[in-house]
């Protein structure tokens, strides 16, 4: 996996971020960390740094003082503070006197999960210290936020993507055109994972990226077949359009969210007024909604496809 | 004999479903002079094996049970009568023993006045473990036997599970059935062993080969046509009063009645009510989820009525005509792509333990791009043969 293969293994091979590694790397020089929390969309390197923070730590102990937890998939706060528990209760090796925990994704907990894991923190605050990383810090409560210094991630610039793309490139023994690049960076959003999967995805069909390359691999991602139930519900055609929509989503194993990204970003470039366009726009916003409090995602896309049914 | 009663657990080991919760039960009523709160409440869905698990308990550490179900009166007079002696006497055979008040949650407003109120009060009093069962713990009137006690889930069964037992039975009593058919009755029983046992037996009554028509005999013919009645009332009447009472008197699950107004809407509207209605039922899916998420049930009125008054004053006008309602065939097609795609969620589990990523992550924002080259990282992920050939 290339996402593992060139994931930074130094403070220096961190491309983009430069304030914050230099800051934590002198937190880290000093053996002396506060808890931190890592703010910013995915791919822009929240734990690759962390696991630096670990290397650099502990050295080759790394990872008997390291603890990676995941908040989505572990089942509940009670199984992390579990996992806390049981790994707080040995002491750190090394000269360094703490251990680290890493928590990734602590937007997905409750409110509730995360006052429970509030006091998780202050229990072991002697012993370990809390690197947790999330994509929006607002979805953070306060009094976990105040305890730790806030680090906000930025996506990666244009010249860091470059730079990414033709070291792998130069290293895999490939081409790859500057237009190529620019699509790259731009459909990736500065999301280096990204570019990195799409980049070994051209490996296996052709060794010289081009755009065309590029956006074939990306298009499958974002299946054609959405575009044709739009149009089928624009026409009115309503049950072939909820056929197709169903088979499309169970062929990709598609969530009713990326559907509906899917259509609101692609409302723009469809054949339509630009007030239509606004519409569909409009009950995408509100459609997304409802599915998030609803129960039933796919009775919410028909509602979603059946509201086209009179705007063509 | 029932079947059910015939293979109904004997000990703990033979329970299927929740171990989880079979253990903590178990140490509920093994260390019970440890418990703070001194009764357990354990809720799930019908036929999650709650009364069994008990029962099960009891036959293998020889306990006698105490039982008050809901065909016993339960007012605070037979409450204080029957559980009130049984906390504090020994039991009869010297054995310690459980108290089970059964279907705690189907104590009825009237009849069983003040029983709740009269059973929290003395739970603290109680020398022996009182275990409860509801399907739905978080009603009002139970709120006070709540904070009274420790509660505990038991989830649905699998239908793998439920496979299992109707497989055993089979082999026991010499049926020859395919493990398909025993499979689909596991699975349209929607977690309740009691109900797919019960089908089983049905259609195996008197044969020796149970074969896949014979399926069409469990309860589904008047299921369809009482269906069918709801639907004829929805798409043809506009009758706020005659549409809501006849939703009140069915019996049928309302997911059910929604996946058979969905499948139907488009055969019976046109245009712009197509439209109007799918609105109305979206709008009764949002209160689906905001009573699922915050368990506030007074919610269901306005999800019935979107469901129903809703779909039906979305017509223009009254529609005429015979129309052939269908079945929607969405939820087993979606169903079986989920058993397809086990082998996807099993790959992007083994990217997420070997990438520092969540599993529902690799989902999303990882295999999308990456399935191409996945083949090639098969020694690097683990991938065992079935996931390398899915890929292919």
């Amino acid at each position: 996996m290339w996402i593992e293969k060139y994931r930074p293994k130094t403070f220096s091979e961190i491309k983009g971020q430069e304030k914050i590694v230099s800051r934590v790397k002198a937190f880290v020089e000093s053996s002396n960390l506060p808890h931190l929390m890592f703010a910013g969309p995915a791919g822009v390197g929240k734990t690759t740094l962390s696991l630096i923070i670990a290397k650099e730590l502990f050295g080759d102990d790394w990872q008997h003082n390291f603890l990676e937890l995941n908040a989505s998939d572990e089942r509940g706060i009670d199984v992390i503070r579990h996992k806390v528990k049981d790994f707080a209760r040995t002491k750190s090796i090394k000269s360094v006197p703490f251990k680290v925990i890493y928590l990734d994704e602590c937007d997905s907990l409750t409110t509730e999960a995360q006052q429970a894991l509030r006091r998780t923190m202050e229990n072991y605050s002697a012993t370990c210290r809390f690197v947790l990383s999330c994509n929006y810090s607002s979805k953070i409560i306060d009094p976990i936020q105040s305890r730790c210094t806030v680090f906000r991630f930025q996506p990666l610039s244009q010249e860091d993507i470059t730079s990414l793309v033709k070291d792998i490139v130069s290293k895999e023994n490939m081409t790859i055109t500057e237009e190529a690049i620019q699509i790259l960076y731009s459909l990736s959003g500065g999301d280096a994972r990204k570019v990195e999967n799409i980049l070994q995805s051209c490996s296996v069909i052709n060794k010289e990226i081009t755009e065309d390359l590029i956006y074939e691999i990306v298009s499958a991602a974002r299946p054609k077949e959405i575009i044709k139930v739009l149009e089928l519900s624009f026409e009115g055609q309503f049950i072939q359009a909820r056929k197709l929509l169903l088979d499309t989503m169970l062929k990709y194993g598609l969530a009713g969210i990326d559907v509906i990204k899917q259509i609101q970003s692609e409302a723009l470039h469809l054949n339509l007024e630009e007030e239509k366009k606004a519409k569909v726009i409009e009950k995408c916003g509100e459609i997304e909604f409802r599915m998030i409090e609803g129960s039933d995602e796919f009775i919410q896309l028909e509602a979603l496809i059946a509201s086209f049914i009179s705007l063509k | 004999m029932i079947w059910t009663k015939k293979y109904a657990p004997k000990n703990s080991k033979e329970l299927v479903g929740d171990i989880r919760a079979i253990m903590q039960l178990e140490d509920f009523v093994i260390n019970y002079k440890n418990q703070k709160k001194k009764a357990l409440l354990i809720y799930g869905p019908t036929g999650s094996g709650k009364t069994e698990a008990v029962y099960a308990l009891a036959r293998e550490k020889d306990l006698e049970i105490v039982e008050l179900n809901a065909s016993d009166f339960r007012d605070k007079e037979s409450i204080l009568e029957i559980v009130g002696k049984a906390i504090n006497q020994g039991s009869l055979f010297g054995n310690s023993k459980i108290i089970l008040v059964d279907e705690v949650d189907g104590l009825s407003g009237m009849k069983d006045r003040g029983g709740a109120t009269a059973l929290a009060s003395i739970i603290p009093k109680s020398s022996f473990p009182i275990v409860m069962t509801a399907n739905d713990p978080w009603q009002k009137k139970l709120s006070g036997l709540r904070k009274k006690s420790n509660t505990l889930e038991f989830a649905a069964l699998n239908y793998l599970e439920i496979f299992k037992v109707l497989k055993r039975i089979s082999e026991n009593e010499n049926i020859l059935v395919s493990d398909d058919i025993l499979k689909g009755i596991a699975n349209r029983s929607g977690g309740d062993i009691r109900s797919a046992i019960n089908d089983f037996q049905l259609i195996a009554f008197g044969r020796k080969e149970v074969l896949k028509e014979h399926l069409d005999e469990i309860g589904e013919r008047s299921k369809e046509e009482e269906i069918y009645d709801l639907l004829r009332i929805i798409f043809k009447s506009k009758d706020q009063n005659l549409i809501l009472q006849t939703f009140d008197k069915t019996n049928l699950n309302f997911d059910e009645v929604k996946i058979w107004i969905e499948e139907n809407i488009p055969k019976e509207y046109k245009g712009i009510e197509i439209r109007d209605a799918f609105d109305n039922l979206s709008k009764s899916d949002v209160f689906k989820g905001r009573i699922i998420r915050r368990q506030h049930w007074r919610f269901l009125v306005y999800q019935k009525y979107f469901m129903s008054v809703g779909v039906a004053i979305a017509k223009k006008e009254s529609k005429k005509g015979f129309v052939k309602y269908e079945q929607s065939t969405r939820i087993l097609k979606m169903w079986m792509a989920k058993m397809k795609y086990g082998k996807k969620i099993s790959i992007c589990e083994k990217i997420a333990d070997n990438c520092h990523l969540s599993s529902k992550k690799s989902i999303k924002e990882v295999f999308p791009y990456a399935y191409l080259f996945l083949k090639q990282e098969k020694d690097y992920l683990d991938l065992n043969e079935e996931e390398f050939d899915w890929l292919s």
